[in-house]
């Protein structure tokens, strides 16, 4: 008989890492997992009753903007709108900062926030000025690539962003693409691409990525997107597809939509990351929340496991960061989130404004951190969105 | 026996598409061609006697401009351009691009009595210069949408694309792949100018496959369809393979009677014979298409070839083959009757070399639908 800090008792325990799905107790001591197992005879400070609850590891959200930079609208607050509120214990943040920006991005937002934050770095120095990428002024090679190796080795970053559409590349078209490219291939580390409207154009931007690569807003609606007029995938898709390049959803407000979310489905195209793209600009409708992103692919037909994978363990092996954070592995940081699924009638509006009727959404009860308890089944009534016809 | 609209009577009539070139008579009624044949004693409404004249489908245009934009003065579709100069049916080359679309329709297309059909230009407005040359003068969500609606409507062949210099400004290569993208997504033709580099023409060439219309394909500037050596480069033989076509698109600076010999030469296929008319060419060295057909001919093409080219074949290249293009009994009778006259006449062409031409067009009556809209000037 042993005594633990927290104990979770009877939940449904999803966790893909482990390939465990069943009724189980969690334990935790000292800020990390002691086991999934059955803690029937042992105490603990703080016991939670997860009967009819699911505790998955920790959600993770590859695509936040947490800082103000790249998008127009402003970044969210990492802990009360994009993290742990909402059930999510790591953000990541796709390019909100540039080289320029770093210093306070890690002082203001990364150190002060509970939430777990990584980020990729913006391929420009200045990513808030429009267009983002648009001026030769706007990249130094030489501030980025050093600045990239050494925020990665320090942990922090996990790449570089690159925002290939017209908004962003303005006159330089797949000019901002290659100088990310080579960032990321010189400075070690990983490389994330914002899918957009052409130019540049899809093709030569698929061109340029390799294996492990992370396309985001990979099933936006509207033209030039993975499906050609045929809504089938274009051929240079599946030449992506075969060479590992990895696709995240980044929902946003006008990066995801229904109807190629199923032709891809249809089509047997991969999803690696399901991810919000939450910014100041779509928290209050479309996106909302993760759990509100995560119950549109319950929706659109994904089993709840394969659900909870895409929202931890799969974007944690697109970070390499699958040895930190995604598992409840005994001896992992303790981040876990429970949740139940609600049945009712939830009208969830995709990035085209298309509204489908969803017959289950998510309630997250609480959010472990560490091994703390830090939202509890009172607070979240606030930044939940359910509204059930 | 019933009486008819209209009857053509003893051209030498040449209609490409079904294979004829003989003397008969054309029956017209209601609008539409009811046969070609001995008609000599039917009653009819109106009689042309076309002794000594070729009759041949309606004239098509495939480069026109009838519309300010693109950095051009446009001319009268009508007058100019159309059914005053025995062309029955024009298709504007870009002039408009998505934000004049709707004025270019309502007051031009729907307009005029030559029947217009238009290339949507890549850019939103193309009159501003360099016409591609800036990324917030491109909508792809806005061009392709459009580009697909309004070919529904039966008035867009596709998408227009200048892929010169003056044109692309600092952009090369970008408008390019951006139009054959729109093309693609929009499910309508592609048509590409070729003019100086940048971009370079065999990388133009590349993106371009099956149907694709390269347009000012004889020019006589520098980074053509020919190598230094006047042979066609590589690049070209590799687009001719893949079924891209090539129309003539004369204009002010893109066609040369060098070029062409050369490329007739080396055995480059032809598809379409254009004007490229717009205000600053029309008084010279276009004038019009007879004119233009008329350099063929001095070219030592056979008249049934050029009549081909500027009936059927362009028909084709805009798919309309089963509409235009055709002397086939239910068509819409647009028959252009013409005289082939002999003489000395000056040809100019865009590098401004002159040539004297053993014969020239003369126009003397255009009918669109059934209805004469163009009577000989002594008549």
């Amino acid at each position: 008989m042993a005594h633990h800090d927290l104990l979770i008792r009877g939940a449904r325990v999803i966790d893909p890492a482990q390939n465990i799905d069943g009724i189980h107790d969690i334990a935790v001591k000292d800020g990390r997992i002691v086991g999934v197992s059955d803690y029937a005879g042992d105490t603990a400070d703080r016991i939670i009753d997860a009967q009819g609850l699911t505790a998955s590891p920790g959600w993770i959200d590859l695509h936040v903007h947490v800082f103000d930079g790249a998008v127009s609208s402003g970044g969210v607050d990492a802990d009360t709108q994009a993290g742990i509120a909402t059930g999510v214990t790591t953000v990541v943040d796709a390019g909100s900062s540039g080289a320029g920006t770093w210093k306070a991005f890690r002082e203001y937002v990364v150190e002060r926030s509970q939430t777990r934050v990584y980020a990729y770095l913006n391929v420009s120095l200045m990513p808030s000025r429009g267009p983002r990428h648009g001026s030769w002024d706007n990249f130094s090679q030489g501030t980025t690539i050093q600045l990239a190796e050494a925020e990665a080795a320090s942990g922090l970053c996990l790449g570089i962003k690159v925002l290939a559409s017209q908004r962003h590349c303005g006159n330089l078209g797949i000019i901002p693409m290659q100088l990310a490219r080579q960032a990321s291939r010189l400075s070690g580390t990983g490389l994330m691409v914002h899918l957009g409207e052409a130019p540049p154009i899809i093709e030569d931007v698929l061109e340029l990525m390799d294996e492990g690569d992370i396309l985001t807003h990979c099933w936006k609606g509207v033209y030039g997107g993975l499906l050609g007029r045929d809504n089938k995938p274009l051929p240079e898709t599946w030449a992506a597809v075969e060479r590992g390049v990895k696709f995240d959803i980044a929902h946003g407000q006008s990066s995801f939509s229904y109807d190629t979310a199923r032709y891809a489905m249809d089509a047997g195209l991969p999803v690696h990351a399901i991810s919000t793209d939450i910014h100041g600009g779509n928290v209050k409708g479309p996106v909302y929340n993760m759990a509100t992103t995560m119950a549109k692919f319950l929706h659109l037909g994904f089993d709840l496991p394969e659900v909870i994978r895409l929202s931890t363990l799969s974007p944690a092996q697109l970070m390499h960061k699958d040895h930190e954070v995604g598992s409840l592995e005994p001896g992992r940081r303790a981040d876990i989130t429970i949740f139940h699924l609600v049945e009712g009638k939830f009208p969830l509006t995709d990035a085209e404004r298309k509204t489908e009727i969803a017959d289950r959404n998510f309630v997250v009860d609480y959010t472990v951190l560490g091994g703390a308890v830090v939202l509890e089944p009172t607070d979240n009534e606030e930044t939940m969105h359910h509204v059930s016809l | 026996m019933s009486r008819y609209d209209l009857v053509i009577r003893n051209a030498r009539v040449i209609d490409p598409a079904q294979q004829i070139d003989k003397i008969a008579d054309i029956l017209v009624h209601e609008g539409k061609i009811v046969g070609i044949g001995d008609y000599a004693t039917v009653e009819s409404t109106e009689i042309i006697d076309a002794t000594g004249c070729v009759a041949s489908p309606g004239w098509i245009d495939l480069h026109t401009h009838v519309f300010a934009g693109a950095g051009l003065a446009g001319v009268d579709p009508d007058d100019d351009a159309g059914i005053a100069t025995g062309v029955t049916t024009v298709v504007d080359a870009g002039t408009s691009g998505a934000i004049t679309w709707r004025t270019f329709r309502e007051e031009v297309i729907k307009v005029a009595t030559t029947r217009v059909l238009a290339f949507l230009n890549v850019s939103l407005m193309p009159a501003v210069g360099p016409r591609h040359g800036d990324w917030d003068n491109f909508s792809q969500g806005i061009t392709i949408p459009l580009a697909e609606k309004e070919a529904a409507a039966g008035y867009c062949v596709g998408i227009k694309v200048l892929a010169s210099q003056t044109h692309c400004g600092n952009l090369g290569i970008t408008p390019v792949k951006l139009a054959r993208q729109a093309a693609r997504l929009s499910g309508t033709g592609l048509m590409v100018h070729i003019g100086n580099a940048p971009p370079m023409v065999d990388e133009v060439l590349n993106l371009l496959g099956e149907g694709d219309i390269v347009t000012h394909c004889w020019h006589g500037k520098f980074g053509g369809l020919l190598g230094r050596d006047q042979k066609p480069l590589p690049e070209t033989w590799a687009a001719v393979d893949r079924g891209v076509k090539f129309d003539i698109g004369h204009g002010s600076a893109s066609f040369s009677f060098e070029t062409a010999r050369r490329a007739l030469e080396a055995g480059l296929p032809l598809h379409a014979i254009s004007t490229d008319i717009h205000a600053k060419n029309l008084k010279s060295p276009v004038c019009n298409m007879a004119t233009t057909m008329a350099k063929f001919l001095h070219l030592r093409l056979d008249l049934g070839e050029v009549i081909r080219l500027s009936t059927l074949s362009p028909a084709q290249l805009i798919h309309r083959e089963q509409e235009l293009g055709s002397l086939a009994a239910n068509r819409d009778a647009d028959i252009t009757i013409f005289r082939v006259i002999e003489g000395e006449f000056d040809f100019i062409d865009s590098e401004r070399r002159k040539e004297i031409g053993r014969q020239h067009l003369d126009v003397c009556y255009t009918i669109r639908a059934g209805r004469v809209v163009k009577q000989p000037s002594h008549a």
